[in-house]
């Protein structure tokens, strides 16, 4: 039954005891988990959910524990926790429904069928645990798995993880000039070029402006900004990423569009300029200028 | 294009290319929308299936949000600018969000504060922004378990119609499967009408007769209810000339049954007399594919005749009545055929018992009543004696046949016994030779021969003092004849009803 030679008490074993878990609660998950088909016991159960509470949990208030235990994919995690045991029927039921999926989301993140069985072969390992800790003992990657989302995005973004790691170093080691022209040069081009047109107090009112409206930009609408402008992504995809419809981010990205300029013209109103220098003072950037002056070579080269 | 419209199978994939063609070189979006609204059209013609949206990606290379995203209002420059500056294309952000975070994220299982701060960070991070586009936004990849509610209208009709479809499958196949007669009947077929038979010899149709009958539906069978009886026998001693009937299949099986109960050699009953019947023509039986064989054919009684069962010893002479009949409460009923099943092997046998005792143990409060039922008092003209009563569930090509009641003897054989096919029974009782069976729609059934004639029962207050308008509708859930004089019903309202004096009470809880 274990396989790892774990005793499985002390590898579900947590020093996070003063959990406020109550006794009908922990039943209903226990229930609802199926961890007795896999051997667990209560109490193995309640040592697993005090693990994910001590590490998910700033607080142990009783609301908290109870709102991140409800939401919990008890079922999935319980699996992950006696996979992580050594626990045979819990490998078979992961093999059978996991062990698929993993390849084929390693083949679809790293585009390259032999790259891909590569990238999952190895996490694959890693879940079964191929680190040992100071007493010798397997470290399964399953142990990890706290439950708050499912069991297949987490091999999903462990495999992507995996992938960006091994890519990011490969790159670093051909290149650095790559990651140089990614985008430094702007930020202080913009604060060196003397053709910046608004120089004096309207450049100062419009980067007053910028730095308040992003700083009160909500972050999942900067992650939107950052992702569709500079990352290049589809509405489509970022919808996927934060788990929510193209249609959604197209509002959205609509709505924060409008509202960034509309209070941007306020606060450089409120600093004095008229509404046609604020429209103008919005549009004025040094790409623009760069670019002017680039098609204007080309163009008398031509 | 013009290849992905053939390839989906698109009649007019040259007509779609070329206006798409036409179209595309100049505004954004308006070649693929009028290709899409062609693709519509093509729709309500029935010449297409093709999704309109998917072909309007296709042809356009990104979605009608992505094209309409570009027309509205621009993002400051200057704003721009900014933004870029302070999202550097690689920064030591650490601690990074770990694989589970981002996971949660991205299914939206995170509090919003966590959220918030993820978000920040993966907008300044763009290993983490690559690693959750990586994992969650790549089209190959099945999207990502939403939080409920948040499902927009295209999803939500992409996956209603499936489900309400899977709803209908579980519906009317689900019951059925948890409701399986040990020994399932895969083809139950009416069988033709007997032929009328010119003597003794002839009177047992053969299992080598042609022409199967075509599968009448399920619709057809459950709206002319037969009466029958399936019930073990003895073997018998030859096989007359072949008569219309049986399907080839179900040839083979009964002859593989006669054969192996000839081996067994048991005294075959005596002849009964053979009587072409025009009567038999209102009665409609269920052959089972691998059990059920027609033995021989009942005599026409005459008006006054005692009962088939009374007739112990002519085991192969009982006598059904059809279910108008007894609906109707006619004392005189015409012949019927009838046909027994034999057990196929003893192991199938042994494996079906097993199953139907797990089976029927979800419905032991059903029928609990009914077990209580003694096993001394049987009919004489049952070949052996029965222990009880208990619900019976027939699933022909996992259609439940309702209306079945099933005989269970001391050595755990049981006979399916079909009462009336249009009601689901829920629940049978038995004192000696006396038998009730109640189910939905307070249908209420009774036999006093042991199961070989029903007569339904209306069941209205008639006792003094009671509305007489009270008629019991209900779903009969539990039946106890456990008092001497009385038979006591329960519905699933928690009704009572309680005869006693041939009078109809109701007491309700």
């Amino acid at each position: 039954m274990d396989r790892a030679g774990i005793p499985l008490n002390e590898t579900l074993a947590s020093p996070f005891t003063a959990l406020p878990i109550e006794p009908a609660l922990l039943a209903r998950l226990y229930e609802r988990s199926g961890a007795a088909r896999f051997g667990l016991s209560l109490s193995d159960l309640a040592a697993i959910l005090e693990d994910v509470c001590a590490r998910c949990l700033h607080a142990t208030a009783a609301a908290d524990v109870r709102s991140l235990l409800e939401s919990l994919r008890i079922e999935e995690l319980v699996l992950a926790r006696a996979c992580a045991a050594g626990h045979d029927s819990a490998w078979d039921v992961f093999v059978a429904r996991y062990r698929a999926k993993l390849y084929e989301a390693g083949v679809a993140i790293a585009r390259d069928e032999s790259a891909g069985h590569e990238l999952a072969g190895s996490l694959y390992a890693e879940l079964y645990g191929t680190r040992v800790d100071a007493d010798g003992r397997r470290v399964p990657k399953l142990l990890s798995y706290s439950g708050r989302g499912s069991l297949e995005g987490w091999l999903r973004a462990l495999l992507a993880q995996d992938y960006v790691n091994r890519y990011r170093a490969g790159r670093r080691d051909v290149s650095l000039e790559v990651v140089e022209q990614a985008g430094h040069q702007f930020a202080s081009a913009a604060v060196a070029d003397p053709a910046a047109p608004e120089a004096g107090p309207v450049r100062e009112a419009l980067e007053a402006a910028t730095g308040e409206t992003l700083r009160e930009l909500p972050a999942e609408d900067r992650l939107i900004l950052v992702s569709y402008y500079l990352g290049g992504a589809t509405l489509a995809r970022i919808g996927r990423m934060l788990g929510v419809h193209e249609s959604t981010i197209s509002r959205r990205l609509d709505r924060t569009v409008a509202n960034i300029r509309k209070r941007l013209v306020q606060r450089l109103r409120h600093k004095g300029l008229s509404a046609r220098q604020a429209e103008e003072a919005l549009e004025s950037d040094v790409r623009d200028l760069q670019v002017d002056v680039r098609i204007s070579l080309q163009e008398r080269s031509g | 294009m013009f290849e992905y419209l053939c390839k989906k199978g698109v009649a007019d994939a040259f007509f779609l290319c070329r206006a798409g063609a036409s179209v595309r070189q100049g505004s954004s979006g308006g070649a693929s929308r009028a290709i899409m609204e062609s693709v519509y059209a093509l729709r309500r013609r029935g010449s297409c299936r093709l999704d309109p949206r998917a072909v309007y990606r296709e042809t356009e290379g990104r979605s009608r949000f992505e094209v309409s995203a570009q027309r509205m209002p621009k993002l400051p420059k200057s704003f721009l600018s900014r933004l870029r500056a302070q999202t550097p294309a690689t920064v030591d952000l650490a601690p990074h969000p770990d694989a589970d975070t981002l996971t949660a994220f991205a299914e939206r299982a995170l509090p919003a504060p966590e959220r918030a701060s993820v978000a920040l960070h993966l907008a300044a991070c763009a290993d983490c922004r690559a690693t959750l586009e990586l994992a969650f936004g790549a089209d190959a990849l099945p999207a990502p378990a939403t939080a409920p509610g948040r499902w927009s209208g295209a999803h939500l009709w992409r996956f209603l119609i499936p489900a309400l479809a899977a709803g209908l499958v579980l519906v009317f196949v689900l019951p059925s499967l948890h409701r399986t007669e040990p020994v399932r009947i895969a083809a139950m077929r009416p069988l033709p009408r007997p032929e009328p038979l010119p003597g003794p010899a002839a009177s047992v149709p053969t299992p080598t007769a042609p022409a199967a009958p075509v599968r009448e539906p399920a619709r057809a069978r459950a709206s002319s209810p037969p009466v029958a009886l399936f019930a073990e026998r003895p073997p018998l001693p030859s096989l007359p000339s072949p008569s219309a009937g049986l399907t080839a299949q179900t040839e083979l099986m009964a002859s593989k049954l006669i054969q192996s109960q000839a081996l067994a050699a048991a005294p075959p009953p005596p002849p009964p007399p053979a009587t072409a019947s025009s009567h038999s023509e209102s009665v409609e039986v269920f052959a089972a594919e691998k059990s059920i064989v027609p033995v021989q054919q009942a005599p026409a009684p005459s008006q006054g005749e005692a009962p088939a069962a009374a007739q112990g010893g002519q085991s192969g002479q009982t006598r059904l009545r059809t279910n108008a009949e007894i609906v109707a409460g006619q004392s005189q009923a015409p012949p019927a055929t009838t046909y027994f099943a034999p057990s196929v092997a003893a192991a199938q046998d042994r494996l079906a018992r097993q199953k139907v005792s797990a089976l029927q143990a979800s419905t032991a409060e059903v029928t609990q009543t009914a077990s209580a039922a003694p096993a001394q008092q049987w009919n004489a003209a049952l070949p052996e004696p029965a222990a009880r009563w208990e619900i019976c569930r027939l699933v022909d090509h996992r259609h439940l046949v309702h209306g079945n009641v099933c005989q269970v003897s001391a050595d755990g054989t049981r006979r399916a016994v079909a009462i009336d096919p249009s009601v689901e029974l829920l629940a049978v009782a038995s004192q000696g030779a006396e038998v009730w069976a109640g189910g939905a729609a307070g249908a209420l059934y009774s036999s006093t021969d042991n199961g070989l004639h029903w007569q339904r029962s209306v069941v209205s207050a008639t006792a003094p003092g009671q509305n007489q308008d009270a008629t019991l509708t209900k779903p009969i859930v539990a039946i106890d004849l456990s008092v001497p004089g009385q038979v006591r019903i329960a519905t699933s309202t928690g009704e009572t009803w309680i005869l006693r004096d041939g009078l109809w009470r109701r007491k309700t809880d």
